[in-house]
């Protein structure tokens, strides 16, 4: 079974702790979201993982071996997309996809075979022409290519869609979403909608320590937050809100009629808080939506914000 | 979970593929090239209306003909060599090539030998035209056979160039600060050093340059190890190296360059 493990991985540069004691395993199949600012030490797990740095101290361990020890036996079964890789500019798509396969192994006839399959999941750009002189965006979709020809068992992809074009990323996220039913995906991104829509579980990383790890409906669980937006047919006084007590945690006015007011999310509270804002004002709708990943991002990461209690990793389900 | 399939000398053979490819396509290996070219015309033509070389002795025109093929060989390792380690760690190459399941060792030595391979492409070129220029002045079966130990020495001694280029590209992230680095160290410091050496009475043997010497030196028919001119009241030394002695310089840049190119390349990190 495939598998990737961070045991006390740390990583330091001179004084400068990248990484520290990041520790998570993950087994099987399914798609794991990195998260966390530029900085956090996002990038830096990724290279451990890749042997593009050594760690400090701990381990990273892809399918029970050391990446340190022995790389070529760790990274047989690894697909890589890391900062924004570049084959030699002079090389064209089809070499550069050709040369990687070489290295892993494949077999003339499956080379020919996966880069027809990807020629057309992908919309590869003209694989005859030399990568240097294709778009960035075209360079990584032969990237992205090349990470996925030889049918590895675990993805390393760090900001894949970086660089892509809205049309783009829909295809690779329509990919990633049919690759983590057999494969075990670990992803950075920026992009929080594409996590919540491709991932199964989140790691929060922040000043290179892991501060959460959960499934992505385990999230707004341990937040233990609701919101709810309401519509009034008139502006409300600010006094006026002084009648919701402590039944509102936060009150966020979106425009001169809309609210969004934060609660603790139970049924109960939810009711009484809709009883207290028709003392407010004449309610035109009432609508309940739970926490983002965006807001949990927001919550976990602000300056001075505590981690929820944490459970041990737990493995995505099969 | 899968084990490799793919052995360490099957993954040599495709590095060494892809990176002769590239070096080949490069403007520098063209520019060598045609410098090359040139720079034999521009011999052929001195020695053809100003030196009457059929007046000579075939091993005097040869000596004389293969005198800059060191410097030569020394500015293409330069060129081809010095970076071939910064590229990786310098470029986002590297996060396209490292990451591949390949011990850096086989990239290291893939490089090298394709590195090789196209440095011996204008090596080659450039003893075919003597040989042609010889048979032009000469006549048929008038090539001596100690051309193909110049030939062997002029071998090594890029074996021993690419090795110094290797080491230097290890140290530079940038590719292009190293390739300079690599032409400024090997071409111009080594060469100063070997003369301020050879000026204090010191035989410059820490020099690949004055290995390279050899090159020429085997063809000449009136080599002196060491000669001592007297200028008023200073004594300045020349020295030429014997081919074992040059042969054996080459050997330890080649060993200490390479090797150490190799513990380096296995350390380095892609902090980029």
């Amino acid at each position: 079974m495939t598998s990737i493990e961070a045991s006390g991985l740390s990583k330091s540069f001179g004084g400068f702790v990248a990484l520290k004691e990041a520790s998570f395993r993950y087994e099987g199949h399914g798609a794991i979201g990195y998260l966390g600012p530029n900085g956090a030490g996002k990038t830096t797990t990724l290279k451990l993982f890749a042997h593009l740095l050594r760690p400090t101290e701990g381990s990273a361990r892809i399918n029970g071996v050391d990446v340190a020890d022995d790389p070529k036996a760790a990274l047989w079964d690894v697909g890589t997309v890391i900062e924004t890789p570049e084959p030699y500019p002079s090389q064209t798509g089809e070499e550069a996809l050709r040369m990687v396969a070489e290295f892993r192994g494949l077999s003339r006839s499956q080379v020919d075979a996966q880069i027809r399959r990807y020629r057309s999941a992908l919309d590869l750009p003209p694989l005859d022409r030399r990568t240097g002189a294709l778009s960035k965006g075209q360079r990584q979709r032969v990237v992205i290519a090349a990470a996925l020809l030889s049918e590895p068992g675990i993805l390393l992809l760090d900001e894949p869609t970086s660089g892509l074009d809205p049309a783009e990323r829909v295809a690779i996220r329509n990919i990633l979403l049919e690759l983590k039913k057999d494969r075990l995906i670990l992803m950075s991104s920026h992009l929080l909608q594409e996590v919540t829509e491709v991932c199964d579980r989140v790691i929060f990383i922040n000043q290179g320590r892991i501060l959460l790890q959960d499934s992505v409906a385990g999230i707004g669980e341990r937040f233990r937050v609701n919101r709810v937006d309401i519509e009034f047919r008139a502006p409300v006084p600010p006094q006026r809100w002084s009648v919701l007590g402590n039944l509102a945690r936060q009150v966020v006015a979106l425009d001169e009629r809309r609210y969004r007011i934060e609660f603790d999310g139970s049924d109960e509270a939810r009711a009484q808080l809709l009883q207290a804002c028709m003392r407010v004002g004449v309610v035109l709708s009432f609508g309940s939506s739970s926490l983002t990943l965006e807001d949990a991002y927001l919550k976990l990461l602000a300056p001075g914000a505590e981690p929820p209690s944490s459970s041990p990793p737990r493995t995505p389900p099969p | 979970m899968t084990e490799p399939t793919v052995s360490d000398l099957a993954q040599f053979r495709t590095a060494v593929r892809y990176q002769l490819r590239f070096f080949l396509r490069t403007y520098r290996f063209l520019t060598f090239l045609i410098l090359t070219v040139i720079l034999w015309g521009a011999t052929l033509t001195v020695q053809l209306y100003y030196a009457n070389p059929g007046a000579g002795t075939v091993s005097s025109y040869l000596s004389s003909s293969l005198t800059y093929v060191d410097l030569l060989m020394v500015l293409v390792a330069a060129f081809l060599g010095g970076d071939a380690i910064a590229m990786d760690l310098g470029s986002a190459t590297g996060y396209y090539v490292l990451v591949q399941p390949v011990r850096r060792r086989v990239l290291l030595f893939g490089r090298y030998a394709a590195a090789l391979g196209a440095s011996m492409i204008i090596l080659a070129v450039y003893y075919l035209a003597v040989v042609v220029g010889t048979l032009h002045f000469y006549g048929l079966g008038s090539v001596p056979t100690g051309l193909l130990d110049s030939f062997l020495l002029a071998t090594w001694f890029t074996l021993a160039a690419l090795a110094g280029a290797f080491l230097f590209s290890s140290f530079f992230k940038s590719p292009a600060v190293s390739m300079i680095a690599t032409v400024l160290i090997l071409f111009l410091g080594l060469d100063i050093a070997g003369g301020i050496a050879s000026l204090s009475g010191t035989e410059p043997w820490f020099s690949l340059l004055y290995a390279g010497g050899a090159i020429s030196g085997v063809m000449d028919p009136t080599f002196v190890h060491h000669t001592v001119v007297a200028v008023e009241r200073f004594r300045i030394s020349t020295w030429s190296a014997y081919p074992w002695e040059a042969a054996e310089i080459m050997f330890g840049y080649l060993v200490v360059g390479l090797g150490s190119a190799w513990a380096i390349y296995e350390r380095r990190e892609s902090r980029g």
